[in-house]
């Protein structure tokens, strides 16, 4: 699924995105193969988790971003996240996530200045606008540009009809996967309809909102990581929802223009209890007549 | 009604947004050396918040009278009201209960990082006196929530069999905190000291 | 290597506070984000420590816990940490951020007092205690000097106040970037402390544990790891147990005068 975003930030970004692109995809599998070779003695060529960490990253980027930017995400999200916790299946906290807040904290400048030499009715992204307040600006956008992405962002997020086109094949191949999304945009959409950042329409602000940085791909590729969603069903919903309500406080309130990957890292931290905690709701409601048991830690 | 309303959102500032064990460290020592014990929580977070609230009003009062002197000074008379505070309480509970396990998780409540820098903090802050009511109010259950997260994240760890041999136990605890702590510098963007 | 030495390389080494023992932390986070405050930082912390276990060990063992605790604050702010900090603020040669004048009174309440006190000084000889003291001291300077330095290099692009280059990556002079040192050091110390010539195949992960999974993905196999003898070093076990214990004997065992 990650290839048609990286066909359209080529599309639009050209030679710029095919060289962030490649330095994050070759420094993520160069570490994971270094790394896997001295701790593990052996690499496993067929797991692809870490090219995938890889061109996830570099999409929340900018095009214009410096090489060493991208290549420091990687190497700390494969390093300092996938490696310590075994990789695979087991890493608690999504790696592209944690690789993406650890620049978006360190080279915040370059991270969220957009510049690719398009002409551009408005010179600087929908989130840094909404963030500023001065929303009266997009009123010149044109809404095909917005929903294609032909504006100022990350290189890959722009394009909403390709996460939507995402989202319709996960409902084909991974239902269980978008509980949680549908939790997140139902969260985020609720939050940019009572609390707009706007002063026109609620519904224009929330369309807006959507399509600023990178909540829908997040909402795709960040939020449906197998290994970190919770086990119960009931529990991918309010991860979603959790999540949402997060990143949307932290675009209100937070110091980040774009801070849905804060929002992930918190969510991934809360999943575990969410478990313990419906296992002991479960518990207590399956055996109500023997009193409640606590169940021992496991 | 001003009053409640700014103690209240200082307190849900000082858990959530500016939690002050992930975004600065302070207790998180006890947090992690607590996290296995969840039975503990509650009785912790009142006691921390207690010490805290009790603390930021005393040395709110004070600080009226000696904001113009040094930090030496200062630390002296925060560590006095502390300590004092700690002492009453402390002979107090001893003499009703004398319960070791309730004494026990009693010095660490009191005594630890995150309760003596709370004056400060409400210091550096110009926090009003309601702010800082809500500031030590919302200090013990900032605490409680990291201990909470950083609790089942051991947990979790522990069930991870696929952990290197090398980063097994502390080094792996250490990064997950470290990725808690990412997620909530999205709220501050900075440190606080 | 003679016992006196082995046990001094267990307290700062192989049971070292911030490391293994995960006190001090508070002090390593906040506190280590150049190497001036590092130095001043370890400097203090290192007095409170060798200072409390020894007046705990000497004088405090008949004392009851709850009363104990306060004196350790008492001394470490009354005794040394304010004492510090305002020959610090009277002398122009040395300057602190403001920053560290708040952390600097920390160290008061500092865990690594606490821990070493309770559990290990109040219980042994002074001279035991001292000792101690000493080698978790030497451990905990060590940490929160190495921090400093990697902090400030990495975090700032300067040392010691003098600027090496503009390329800084800020994350490490911000608490999560510290956590991520300390990591890296707890791991490297097990890594060289694990015996080449002991290491045989780990047979415990040698069957395939299929992961749950329910849209029928392939399971991945599980890397055979290595499984390294570390026999020879005992401790690593008894301090990698569950903080648990470390609770229960500060706040169920005690000292005689309880």
């Amino acid at each position: 699924m990650l290839i048609f975003p990286c066909l359209m930030s080529i599309w639009y970004h050209g030679m710029k995105a095919v060289y962030v692109l490649l330095i994050s995809a070759v420094t993520c599998v160069l570490c994971d193969f270094f790394a896997s070779i001295i701790i593990y003695r052996q690499y496993f060529a067929a797991d692809l988790s870490a090219l995938c960490t890889g061109l996830m990253i570099a999409l929340m980027l900018p095009a214009d971003i410096p090489l060493y930017v991208p290549v420091l995400a990687c190497s700390f999200a494969i390093l300092v996240l996938k490696i310590p916790f075994g990789g695979g299946m087991r890493v608690p906290f999504v790696p592209a996530a944690a690789g993406f807040a650890f620049v978006a904290v360190c080279f915040r400048d370059p991270v969220f200045t957009y510049s690719t030499g398009r002409d551009y009715m408005i010179t600087s992204s929908v989130g840094s606008v909404l963030q500023s307040g001065g929303a009266v600006r997009l009123n010149s956008i044109n809404f095909l540009d917005l929903i294609t992405g032909n504006v100022y962002g990350p290189m890959g997020c722009g394009c909403i009809l390709i996460f939507i086109g995402c989202i319709v094949f996960l409902l084909i191949r991974r239902k269980s996967a978008l509980l949680s999304t549908a939790g997140f945009l139902g969260a985020c959409l609720v939050f940019s309809l009572v609390f707009s950042r706007t002063n026109g329409s609620r519904f224009v602000g929330a369309v807006l909102e959507f399509c600023s940085g990178s909540l829908m791909f997040a909402s795709v590729f960040l939020i449906t990581d197998y290994s970190t969603l919770p086990k119960h069903k009931p529990n991918k919903i309010v991860y979603g929802v959790f999540c949402g309500i997060i990143c949307m406080v932290m675009r209100h309130l937070g110091a980040f223009e774009e801070p849905v990957c804060f929002a992930v890292l918190l969510a991934n931290a809360f999943t575990p209890l969410l478990d313990i905690l419906t296992g002991r709701v479960i518990d207590f409601i399956s055996a109500p007549g023997k009193g409640r048991e606590v169940k021992a830690d496991e | 009604m001003k009053v409640i309303s700014d103690l209240l959102i200082t307190a849900l500032y000082t858990v959530f947004v500016q939690n002050l064990v992930m975004s600065s460290g302070l207790g998180m020592s006890e947090a992690m050396r607590i996290s296995p014990r969840p039975n503990t929580f509650i009785k912790l977070a009142v006691m921390i918040s207690g010490f805290s609230t009790v603390t930021s009003v005393l040395c709110y009062l004070v600080s009226v009278h000696v904001g113009g002197y040094s930090h030496a000074i200062r630390a002296l008379i925060y560590g006095g009201v502390l300590t004092g505070v700690y002492f009453i309480v402390a002979w107090v509970v001893n003499i009703i209960t004398g319960d070791k396990e309730t004494m026990g998780i009693l010095g660490i409540a009191a005594l630890n990082t995150l309760v003596f820098a709370v004056p400060y903090i409400n210091d550096s802050a110009a926090y009003s006196l309601a702010d800082s009511i809500g500031s030590g109010l919302g200090a013990g259950f900032a605490f409680i929530l990291a201990a909470a997260l950083i609790g089942s994240g051991a947990r979790a760890i522990e069930k991870n069999d696929r952990i290197p041999r090398v980063f097994k136990g502390t080094p792996a605890m250490f990064f997950y905190v470290a990725m808690i702590s990412l997620g909530f510098v999205g709220f501050t963007g900075t440190q606080i000291f | 290597m003679s016992d006196k030495n082995k046990s001094f390389l267990t307290g700062s080494v192989l049971n070292n506070p911030v490391l293994f023992q995960c006190v001090g932390i508070c002090t390593a986070v906040a506190g280590t984000s150049a190497l001036k405050d590092a130095f001043f930082i370890s400097v203090v912390l290192a007095a409170n420590l060798i200072v409390c276990c020894f007046i705990a060990s000497a004088f405090l063992k008949k004392v009851p816990r709850y009363i104990r605790i306060a004196v350790y604050l008492v001394i470490g702010l009354a005794g040394i940490c304010c004492p510090v900090l305002w020959f610090i603020e009277n002398r122009t040669f040395i300057e602190l951020s403001l920053g560290m004048k708040i952390i600097l009174p920390l160290t008061a309440v500092n865990s690594v007092t606490a821990v070493h006190c309770e559990t290990y000084a109040v219980k042994h000889d002074v001279r035991s205690a001292v000792n101690d003291a000493l080698s978790a001291a030497l451990g905990t300077s060590a940490v929160l000097i190495i921090c400093g330095i990697i902090r400030e290099i990495i975090g700032s692009g300067s040392i010691a106040g003098t600027k090496l280059s503009s390329f800084r990556i800020s994350g490490f002079a911000m608490p999560f970037g510290c956590l991520i040192l300390l990591g890296f050091f707890a791991s490297f110390l097990k890594l060289i402390f694990r015996t080449p010539s002991h290491r045989k195949p780990d047979t415990a992960h040698a069957e395939k544990q299929p992961l749950e999974t329910d849209i029928g993905v392939e399971t991945e196999e599980i890397p055979e790891q290595v499984e390294l003898n570390i026999a020879d070093y005992d401790d690593i076990d008894r301090i990698l147990s569950s903080t648990d214990e470390f609770l229960k004997s500060l706040t169920g065992g005690g000292g005689d005068s309880e």
